[in-house]
């Protein structure tokens, strides 16, 4: 386990330039807006605050095949290949670090968001917060944040393995994994209809909608099954375990 | 299995792919506890052989066993390789990457680490990115050598290097290297300085061996030096 | 002790044994001494260590050295041990000498006379000794 830690130490450290960077973003963006407070409608400086987190799956996705990619274009495959590691501690602990970046960047976000701009937007929305009970908000914001996982966890593995199955062709490798890409969506969609039907038994999650009318709000329960989503992202955990064992026994360093 | 008499058995093995020096139908017996020199100009397939047994390469054909098995996790673990190309992380500390290679290994000796790293006159604290290329050199050897790893292979460890740093290497080659359960491949496209190392020599040439036997035959049959014969095959 | 200078057109492991004799009849050896561990040897003269281990099983071989356990390698004692050792590489250098001038066609005197002519005109060079 000593090996497993060092190596999602390294990734860590690794990133460590890219998370400075969302960082100076986000918050250098939310500093901005703070300054229009007073000039610009409360309403679009809300609205544009928001603006930083449409660019989390876009940094995410950038980061997930970067630390890939390095590893060839600096030559440090030669390192990581001759490891006598099993090949699922390389994969698994890149994985992970994605899963910590995409948990840092949300947290990143929100403390900006609030530390920026907190003191105004509670002004013009603070009254509509009360609406609604303190629990509600940690209900919907905990089945918020399992779905954004389970999405977030899919695209980040296939990814991982679009990459890890495209440096077995030795050309065109950034067509080829785009491809694989799009096929293993294909795949997942397939596949996962088919197995949908094995995981019945999984809790439903419960979701609880507020209707705003006459100055009251109605709370009403609103049900889902989780099984369409598990089920594809079950057929991605098993193509991420294919791409563990094709880099430990394929892969080749060219 | 008779491959499990040597250190490194290969028959017929062949490895071809774009943008690399391919080897053709090579067969090695290097027995254990012996120095091999693996000679040859650049080109040669010298780093081709040198990945295959490594296991950082898959043959195309042919057979290749390391320390008695198809390379694998296991040899990995017993096998010391030294790449030509900077391998190493360039954003770490020599501190960081000491400590991230040691907790790979099973066979990894901090006591002769330390002392490598002085004798090479390198710090944990000096960031990779600024080594000068003979201390990079010197610090990939430290941390081939720091290991008690039973094949240590070495890719062209000397080249373009200072003469100091290329008289440290040898010395530490010389002074770690333990006979009783080591063997080591030496790579080079010259010979020079390192002739008196070798116990045996391969000549590759075009990615087939073109000569191969014990250091002090070939000096009896040809009434040369190995880095005079070196320059006569390759005219 | 040692000329550290080997001619790599030749066999490195007998010139080791040979650097080793001509030691012991120059007197910087002496019969009963440690010879260095193999290790010192092979980083001291910056050859591979396999090759001091094939110099020094040949030597026990031929009866120069003995190996005690755990204590390491002594040149061997005995009655007239060097000498019998520089009688022996004199008339291997004299009758290597006298063939190769016999087969130029000098005759017996003249060889002689070459001999003692030129004795006192070269002088041996100057042994660059590294350890003693």
């Amino acid at each position: 386990m000593k090996s497993y830690l060092q190596l999602i130490k390294k990734e860590l450290r690794a990133l460590r330039w890219y998370l400075g960077v969302l960082m100076f973003l986000t918050l250098g963006w939310h500093l901005f807006l703070a300054t229009r407070v007073q000039r610009w409608p409360a309403e679009l400086v809300f609205g544009l605050g928001w603006i930083p987190i449409s660019f989390i799956p876009i940094w995410l996705l950038w980061i997930s095949v970067q630390m890939y990619r390095s590893e060839w274009n600096q030559d440090t495959a030669y390192l990581l290949l001759s490891l006598p590691i099993p090949g699922w501690q390389i994969t698994t602990s890149k994985f992970l670090v994605v899963m910590i970046a995409y948990v840092f960047s949300v947290v990143l976000f929100a403390a900006s968001f609030f530390l920026a701009l907190g003191g105004s937007i509670m002004q013009i929305v603070g009254d509509c917060l009360t609406l609604f009970p303190t629990i509600w908000y940690l209900r919907t914001g905990l089945n918020a944040f399992v779905l954004s996982v389970l999405l977030v966890s899919s695209a980040t593995m296939l990814t991982h393995f679009s990459y890890i199955s495209a440096r077995m062709v030795k050309r065109f490798q950034g067509l080829v994994m785009v491809w694989i890409l799009v096929l293993s969506v294909w795949l997942m969609e397939r596949l996962g209809y088919v197995i949908e039907p094995l995981l019945r038994w999984v809790p439903w999650m419960t979701f609880e909608i507020g209707n705003y009318s006459q100055g009251m709000v109605h709370m009403g329960e609103f049900q889902m099954s989780l099984a369409p989503i598990l089920a594809p992202w079950l057929i991605v955990v098993a193509l991420f375990a294919l791409g563990t064992w094709l880099w430990e026994t394929q892969i080749e360093i060219v | 299995m008779e491959s499990t008499n040597y250190a490194v058995y290969s028959k017929g093995l062949t490895k071809r792919y774009p943008g690399a020096d391919a080897i053709r139908g090579i067969d090695l017996m290097i027995g254990h506890g012996e120095i091999w020199g693996l000679l040859g100009p650049n080109g040669s397939g010298k780093s081709t052989l040198l990945k295959c047994i490594a296991g950082l390469l898959k043959p195309d054909r042919g057979q290749i066993h390391v320390l008695g098995q198809a390379p694998n996790r296991t040899t990995k673990g017993k096998v010391a390789f030294l790449p030509e190309i900077d391998y190493l992380y360039r954003w770490m500390k020599i501190g960081d990457i000491l400590q991230f290679v040691s907790a790979m290994y099973h066979d990894w000796q901090w006591d002769r680490a330390e002392e490598l790293l002085k004798f090479m006159n390198l710090t944990h604290d000096q960031a990779i990115s600024s080594l000068s290329k003979g201390m990079r050199a010197r610090l990939k050897l430290v941390i081939a050598m720091a290991r008690d790893a039973e094949l240590v292979l070495l890719d062209e460890p000397l080249s373009g290097l200072d003469p100091s740093s290329r008289g440290r290497i040898i010395d530490v080659i010389l002074k770690e290297f333990k006979a009783e359960h080591q063997t080591m491949i030496l790579s080079t496209h010259e010979v020079g300085e390192t002739e008196s190392l070798f116990d045996s020599v391969i000549f590759l040439e075009k990615g087939k061996v073109k000569l191969i036997d014990t250091a002090d035959t070939l000096r009896q049959q040809h009434n040369l030096s190995i880095n005079d014969l070196f320059r006569e095959v390759y005219q | 002790m040692f000329n550290t200078q080997f001619d790599n057109s030749q066999p490195i492991y007998l010139q080791v044994i040979n650097e080793i004799k001509k030691a012991l009849v120059r007197g910087d050896l002496s019969p009963g001494d440690k010879l260095p561990s193999q290790r010192d040897l092979a980083t001291l003269l910056k050859i591979n260590p396999n090759t001091i281990q094939r110099a020094y099983r040949d030597m026990e071989l031929i009866g120069i050295v003995e190996t005690l356990r755990g204590q390491g390698t002594f040149l061997k004692q005995g009655d007239n041990v060097v000498e019998t050792m520089r009688n022996e590489m004199v008339s291997c250098l004299v009758e290597e000498f006298i063939l190769q001038m016999k087969s130029l066609g000098c005759d017996d005197e003249g060889i002689v006379s070459v001999v003692s002519t030129k004795v006192t005109e070269v002088h041996a060079p100057k042994q660059s000794s590294k350890l003693k």
